[in-house]
């Protein structure tokens, strides 16, 4: 809101430079953005809270600033002289008639008619204070009407009579389809939503908004109409938001007018006019006003002891008073509310105890009141959010970059891999940014491989990322989304390299995280990695699912990224509920201190033998004190016979209370060759 | 004689162990090697006594000398190791190696936390050490957590269709996390202490200082005897250690919030000028009777942080959409 000190003046005698008075009010709640010089003028751009309409006029914050100097506010002169009848001995109900057909929407209206206006160029004084605020001097009648606007926060509309037809005035919804023509020269096609005034034939404005181009006041016009109403904020909102149209007055009735104001606004409007011009004003007015339009507040209480509970600092019954009774609150004297304060009709914001102890600690200065330390706390641990925290400690070590995509987006490329997590439909947000992109993820790695690919395009060779975020599924019997806490991470680099060697790169990083969150020890061998369905998402032949007892909660695997050379790789974790399933108390467990014996094996098997087959072989052989089972090296190459590769791996042996000899290990090893040999054809490569 | 046997080892065993502690240089471990283990060593002589034991008492026998000469065995290359460290002299004859010393270190792959996840993690720390406890709560909520019980009316400006990201009615992506005021308060009693940091969601035009999503801190303190001045001095302590400088300034400007009151803006006064870094104010006692929680026993302060905010000012970022480009140039210099 512009507000230009000269007038402010109008309203308080003000004596400091415009800084303080900018500091003044910014520290009460009416933020200065900006302080500009315009002639021998400061204009002060601030900022209004939605609470406060009755700070949308220069009036109301002249308010604030007397009480904030503790300086009075100068009385505002409404009276003006009246005919009671116009030349053809017309009573103002017998010139014009006005119905109000939607009392729902249009709480009150006040018309008043004036006679003989000649609206020429507006006096000097008004133009300043106009254009002061950045408006356009029009003529007397609309600079008036302006001015008061801005002013008292009332909007007020002049209509030249003469053109409007029938002699009478009707506030109506609009026919659907109905045209309408605005003073800004905008053509309109209303909706029976929108509220209207009309005369017989047509529309002569938009309620609230703005008015028609058809009866504008010009320097041809002799008698006006003034209109001041009181509308409901949201359908006013509500039009304009439809017919992208806004204007001063539909910003003030969004917010909720003063129903008290539009008489004293329309009265200071004819006060001026008639000081200004030689008009003459019609007795009386016409005006509807809707029952229990507004419900009378009940006098509040003010107790000091609860002032201070509040704010922390004690303030004096006379400052409390001294505050209350500036800003317009009226202390009762009498009867059951004597003692208790009365809330002036432009606050409709107050209503409890709690609002006027803000309005005590607002003027007195919030800034004033001393810092008050707590009484130390302390706080406890949370395992969840600390092994969160030591699984990104361990992707940062791994060398990914943690990153941050939205949770919603584009459907497209990588829904395969959206779909493997969450078959069913993804929850939709309804008004995205781009219309194309409120799909919310089911998966991270849609977002994370976009950013690979950002990366990889802008010629960084080497890109691994990472990012801990919620994606959100569909659960049948469950009316809103479950939000699942998932980890993802993608290297993708220029060179290719051998398939299982990448796999076994991607997949290493999943068993860290499953090896830190102990999810082995706890459920033990229950984390399984088999291969995943073609219709993952990722490449065929590339890709692992992860199990846990029987819940589906990861997968490792490559993808084709278009545009990108090289190999992507990447995973995603259900860490929260791998994070379920940690053990997170630690415990020793004894361990031989024997000397082990450990033997490297060499075999060749044909290519669709996995590893999983041979450990399983290795496994079920239930060797004498095997320890454990280690990959080494897988290998293709022409020395080995088609279709078939060699695959290192060692054997550790260890007896819980002996030493072990050779020679009983060669045997157990003996024994799983021959094993191997007949069940997977394995022969031992020498 | 058979018992003698099984003894003799075992002193023999004790003895050697005791020699080899005691040599304090290569000639006398050696000594003691050969003394024990050489041919004409002990254990030599206490195996000639093998052939007098009865038949089946020989393999026990012989399994516990191999076991005694295996522990003399460890002891001697241990004690070998330990002399050869402790000898200045033996140092002289470490071998040597040619590297270029002046190459530089093989580069390890190192990565990189998120800008906005470090200044998350460190809001966390500081308001845990002031005592707050980190809640959580949903980031796609219903309209009682993110507007009702919030005190915000039924034809607010902030519940229009236009300023939210619903999915359908009743359900919408958190315009705020303040949420999480409401979720902890329905779950837990006074007293409480709790900081909520997590993504919030709003239709803005996307440009350098708006984003579409970003991420808020949100705080709430509920007591007997809390006051606006225990807001503001936990505001104060809070940014002092995080931007630990003598030209900080930090001011509580009022404002309006429907779920606060008094509200007020958090103005940081920092390097070259005034920032809003969120806003703050007490409890309205519309939100603590909403659950259930007694206002006039009752009384709380609450605040709401922007992370980028914070995040672009202490690095210097001049783009808030440069968090989610996630351009590896961008990303490790966090490292």
């Amino acid at each position: 809101m512009k507000v230009s000190l000269n007038w402010l003046q109008e309203h308080v005698k003000v004596d400091l430079p415009v800084e303080d008075v900018a500091f003044k009010l910014t520290m009460s709640g009416l933020n200065c953005e900006s302080i500009e010089k315009h002639g021998d003028d400061h204009v002060l751009d601030l900022e209004v809270s939605s609470n406060r309409p009755d700070l949308l006029g220069h009036r109301g914050i002249a308010r604030e600033l007397a009480c904030l100097l503790g300086l009075p506010l100068q009385p505002l002169e409404l009276d003006y002289p009246v005919i009671e009848k116009d030349p053809d001995d017309r009573n103002l109900d017998e010139v014009v008639a006005l119905i109000v057909d939607d009392e729902d929407r249009c709480g009150r209206y006040i018309a008043r008619v004036a006679l003989d206006v000649k609206s020429g160029p507006s006096p000097a004084w008004l133009r300043q204070r106009i254009e002061a605020i950045g408006l356009r001097s029009i003529n007397v009648v609309v600079d008036l009407s302006n001015y008061v606007l801005m002013d008292l926060g009332q909007p007020l509309h002049a209509f030249d009579l003469d053109l409007l037809e029938g002699e009478e005035v009707v506030i109506r919804r609009a026919m659907r389809g109905e045209k309408f023509a605005a003073i800004d020269g905008s053509d309109h096609e209303l909706d029976s939503e929108d509220l209207v005034i009309a005369d017989s034939a047509r529309v002569v404005a938009l309620a609230g908004v703005m008015g028609g181009s058809q009866t504008e006041v010009d320097g041809k016009t002799s008698r006006i109409l003034l209109e001041s109403a009181w509308f409901e904020p949201v359908p006013v909102r509500e039009t304009c938001r439809r017919l992208l149209l806004n204007s001063d007055s539909s910003h003030r009735f969004e917010r909720r007018v003063n129903v008290d104001g539009a008489d004293i606004a329309s009265r200071r409007f004819f006060h001026l006019l008639c000081r200004e011009t030689d008009a003459q004003v019609l007795a009386g007015c016409l005006e509807t006003i809707r029952e229990h339009l507004v419900d009378p507040v009940p006098p509040i209480t003010v107790r000091p002891e609860r002032v201070e509970l509040i704010l922390g600092q004690a303030i004096s019954e006379q400052e409390i008073t001294r505050i209350l009774a500036g800003l317009g609150f009226v202390e009762e004297s009498q009867g059951d509310a004597a003692g208790k304060w009365s809330v002036p009709s432009w606050r409709a914001d107050c209503s409890r105890e709690i609002d006027l102890i803000e309005e005590i600690g607002r003027i007195h200065g919030l800034d004033r009141v001393p810092d008050r330390q707590m009484e130390v706390r302390t706080v406890p641990e949370s395992d969840s959010a600390q092994l969160a925290e030591r699984v990104k400690s361990l992707m940062v070590g791994t060398g990914h970059h943690e990153s941050l995509t939205f949770s919603f987006g584009t459907a497209g490329e990588f829904d395969e891999i959206e779909n493997w997590w969450c078959i069913g439909e993804p929850w939709v947000v309804k008004n995205p940014v781009r219309s194309d992109e409120g799909i919310l993820r089911r998966s991270i790695l849609p977002g994370l491989l976009s950013c690979v690919r950002g990366n990889r395009v802008h010629g960084v060779e080497t890109v691994r990322l990472f990012e801990v975020a919620r994606v959100f599924h569909r659960r049948e019997g469950v009316d809103r989304p479950v939000e699942k806490v998932h980890l993802a991470w993608v290297h993708s680099c220029f060179e290719g390299i051998e398939g299982s060697e990448a796999y076994r790169g991607v997949r290493g990083v999943a068993d860290a995280v499953l090896d830190l969150l102990r999810i082995d020890k706890h459920v033990r061998s229950s984390a399984t990695w088999n291969p995943a369905p073609d219709d993952s998402g990722m490449l065929s032949g590339s890709s692992a699912s992860l199990y846990v007892s029987t819940d589906r909660l990861g997968i490792v695997g490559a993808v084709e990224l278009d545009g990108v050379t090289g190999e992507t790789w990447c995973g995603e974790l259900d860490l929260g509920s791998l994070i379920d399933y940690a053990q997170v108390d630690l415990r020793y467990e004894e361990f031989s201190r024997q000397p082990g014996v450990r033997r490297d094996l060499n075999i060749v098997i044909s290519d669709d033998i996995l590893w999983r087959d041979i450990s399983t072989e290795v496994e079920a052989a239930q060797l004498d004190n095997l320890e454990d089972l280690t990959f080494v090296d897988l290998y293709r190459g022409k020395q080995l016979p088609k279709g078939h590769k060699s695959v290192t791996f060692n054997l550790t042996f260890r007896a819980g209370d002996r030493t072990l000899t050779h020679e009983e290990v060669d045997e157990t090893v003996q024994g799983l060759i021959k094993r191997l040999e007949e069940r997977i054809q394995a022969k031992l490569r020498t | 004689m058979n018992q003698g046997s099984s003894k003799d080892l075992e002193t023999l065993e004790i003895e050697a162990l005791k020699a080899i502690e005691s040599a304090t240089d290569a000639p006398a471990l050696e000594a003691v090697r050969i003394g024990v283990l050489g041919k004409k060593g002990s254990l030599k002589d206490v195996l000639r006594t093998l052939g007098s034991l009865p038949v089946e008492e020989r393999p026990a026998f012989g399994a516990r000398a191999n076991v005694v000469k295996e522990k003399v065995e460890a002891a001697l290359s241990e004690a070998k190791v330990r002399l050869s460290v402790a000898s200045p002299k033996s140092s002289n004859k470490k071998r040597r190696l040619s590297a270029d010393v002046t190459l530089p270190g093989t580069e390890v792959p190192r990565g990189s936390r998120h800008p906005v996840q470090l200044v998350s993690s460190r809001m966390i720390r500081i308001f845990g050490n002031l005592g707050f406890e980190v809640a959580d709560g949903p980031e796609v909520e219903d309209e009682w957590h993110n507007f009702t019980g919030l005190n915000i009316p039924v034809d607010h400006i902030a519940r229009d269709p236009a300023e939210n990201f619903y999915l359908q009615d009743d359900l919408l992506m958190r315009s705020q996390t303040s949420t999480v005021q409401i979720r902890v308060m329905e779950g837990t009693p006074p007293p409480l202490r709790i900081i909520a940091p997590g993504k919030v969601f709003r239709p803005d035009t996307v440009d350098a200082t708006h984003s579409y999503m970003f991420h808020q801190l949100e705080g709430l303190v509920v007591d007997e005897g809390i006051t606006f001045g225990h807001l503001k001095a936990t505001l104060l302590d809070f940014f002092q250690q995080l931007l630990p400088d003598e030209g900080m300034k930090l001011r509580l400007r009022p404002s309006f919030f429907p779920f606060t009151e008094p509200s007020a803006e958090v103005d940081l006064f920092w390097r070259d000028g005034w920032m809003e870094m969120g806003g703050c104010g007490m409890v309205d006692p519309n939100v603590l009777e909403s659950v259930g929680i007694d206002s006039e026993r009752w009384t709380g302060f609450a605040f709401g942080l922007g992370i980028e905010r914070i995040a672009m000012a202490s690095y210097g970022i001049p783009d808030i959409r440069y968090f989610t480009d996630n351009d590896v140039r961008f990303l490790q210099q966090f490292s």
